[in-house]
């Protein structure tokens, strides 16, 4: 038997409301992402082989599971239209699936199996379906009709992860009456009591289980925990802190003195666990994210400064001499044009000179990169960078572009031309290979192949 | 680097090792060829080592030709790698992959 576990986007949208920047599919219920109870459940039954399946962007899935090696599994991964059909999914990887008989675990869901009782048959008990997906039991032979019928079954050990009252629910279930059925992160002799790797508390914190904390959180002195706690890992909470019936995601820190009672905290943002409402706190001392401080960002920035600066003092004379004409070309060539300057659209009114070449003068002043020195006051004031996304011109397709990217800081220097492929049908492309890694080799690369590539054309021309 | 075969009036096309700014161009006016035979292409990616976002761009440069001929194009035995480029640039939405060629074939239902 092989595995597949189909994760669609669709029912997870509720995740990105309170979870930002977490995989809706690793989103840790008790401390242990989503897909590994699946995981988990096909190791059980002796399934070697998993496909996962998805339809958005997922780099995180594929990060967090590799090959499998870490399982003692083989997992391979593909990806899916939003539109397609559970059958068609089927057929997209019928090279994986027509060998043997398959188990399906599509959709959002959370599985109530019990590890203690895990074989062929009682497997049979999950086969059903929830309004976000089903779990389902597919041979080659009769996959049609076996993928047509499940859509009338439902099953009460399947629970729809839909909101975040479903997860906090979930969560609790798990560490509390379920805590057996699973394998759980942690380790304690004392039941409902898990404790993560390099972890501890002080002898003056009475714990009240169940509660489970996660590798390397710190707990300080006289800190009210549990029942009903869940600590993920790498999180801090301060002294004289009562914490009880809470989630406390990872990488969290929470301050001194406060009450979290019936909350999910995750960072800097407070969950009411019952109504769903939400805060985020502006206030570091009470609630933060423990995160690594961006020191390469600011060594970038820094090396972006001086860049800068360099390229002004060499270009100034050349600027100077060619400004006369400036004021015609503008007149004669180029409109002013909103531009786009961050991902919340706010919008600059400049000219940007990435138009074609008319006169051998313009020309030359192309070549030698005088248009980035226009600009280059906009870096200095902080309002561009100098390496960067590419800036947008403000229209409707460009908004649909920006607010699809990870990030959007735009750049005097940018990726797609430094590549000479500068063209609007595959602008989002080159825009989205750039945002998702803008390393600092990157960005080194794309400010020297661009000024290499308008001399070389002075060259050629 | 590119072998070319017709399966049931399906044009099949294999492209092999690297597709970058180098080789894009050639995949652009192989295609321009090929889309006199016929309409609707599946590529073979499983030889594929190498994809940057200028040679998905003529994969999406051929798509669109296809298209606008009334025709299509399905994606089959990508590789892991070109697999990633597909997947943070979001073509994957804009095109049919599958694992196995036969079934990529048959998609078209000719």
């Amino acid at each position: 038997m092989k595995g597949l576990i189909i994760a669609k986007e669709e029912p997870t949208a509720w995740v990105k409301n309170y979870f930002r920047g977490i995989d809706p599919y690793l989103l840790k219920i008790a401390n242990k992402p989503l897909l590994e109870y699946f995981v988990d459940l096909m190791e059980m039954i002796g399934i070697q082989e998993i496909r996962f399946v998805y339809d958005y962007p997922s780099c995180e899935i594929n990060k967090h599971f590799g090959d499998g090696t870490k399982w003692g599994m083989k997992f391979s991964y593909s990806l899916s239209k939003t539109e397609d059909s559970l059958k068609k999914i089927y057929l997209k990887n019928i090279s994986f699936a027509k060998e043997s008989e398959l188990l399906i675990i599509n959709g959002y869901n959370f599985l109530n199996y019990d590890k203690n009782n895990i074989s062929h048959d009682t497997l049979n008990n999950l086969v059903g379906s929830t309004p976000s997906g089903c779990i389902n039991i597919v041979k080659y032979e009769n996959y049609k009709e076996t993928l047509e019928c499940i859509n009338q079954q439902n099953n009460e050990l399947i629970t729809p992860i839909d909101s975040i009252q479903t997860y906090y629910k979930l969560s609790m279930m798990a560490i509390n009456d379920l805590s057996n059925h699973f394998v759980l992160p942690g380790y304690s002799s004392e039941d409902q009591v898990f404790m993560g790797a390099d972890t501890s508390y002080p002898k003056t914190v009475s714990p009240d289980k169940p509660i489970m904390l996660g590798d390397h959180t710190r707990i300080h002195d006289m800190v009210i925990l549990g029942p009903n706690v869940i600590i993920g890992v790498n999180s801090i909470v301060d002294s004289m802190t009562t914490v009880k019936d809470s989630i406390i995601y990872d990488n969290t820190y929470i301050g001194q003195e406060l009450d979290i009672i019936g909350k999910i905290v995750y960072k800097n943002t407070l969950i009411s666990a019952i109504s769903g409402e939400s805060i985020n706190m502006s206030e570091n001392f009470l609630l933060s994210g423990v995160e690594k401080k961006y020191l390469v960002s600011t060594l970038q920035l820094l090396v972006q400064y001086f860049m800068a600066s360099i390229l002004f003092i060499v270009q100034l004379i050349p600027f100077l001499l060619m400004s006369p004409f400036i004021r015609y070309w503008e007149k004669k060539y180029f409109l002013k044009k909103y531009h786009l300057m961050d991902k919340s659209f706010r919008a600059e009114k400049f000219c940007n000179f990435n138009t074609p070449k008319k006169s051998p003068l313009l020309k030359l002043f192309l070549h030698l990169s005088l248009d980035k020195f226009l600009l280059l006051p906009k870096f200095f004031k902080g309002d561009l960078l100098l390496i960067g996304n590419k800036i947008f011109e403000d229209c409707k397709e460009n908004r649909y572009i920006i607010r699809d990217l990870p990030f959007y800081k735009p750049g005097i220097f940018y990726y797609s031309e430094s590549i000479g492929r500068d063209f609007p049908e595959e602008v989002e492309i080159h825009e989205r290979v750039y945002s998702s890694e803008p390393t600092f080799l990157r960005e080194q690369g794309i400010f020297y192949k661009t000024i290499l590539k308008r001399i070389m054309g002075m060259i050629i021309d | 680097m590119f072998e070319f075969i017709k399966k049931d009036n399906v044009g099949v096309l294999e492209i092999a090792g690297r597709l970058d700014a180098y080789s894009a161009p050639n995949l652009k006016n192989l295609f321009k060829e090929l889309m006199e035979e016929t309409r609707y292409f599946v590529f073979d990616l499983h030889k594929m080592d190498f994809l940057d976002s200028t040679g998905l761009g003529s994969i999406v440069s051929c798509l669109k030709s296809a298209t606008a001929n009334g025709g299509d194009i399905c994606i089959a035995r990508m590789a892991d790698k070109p697999r990633m480029v597909f997947e943070i640039t979001r073509a994957f939405k804009i095109f049919e992959i599958y694992d196995d060629l036969d079934a990529a074939i048959e998609s078209f239902n000719l």
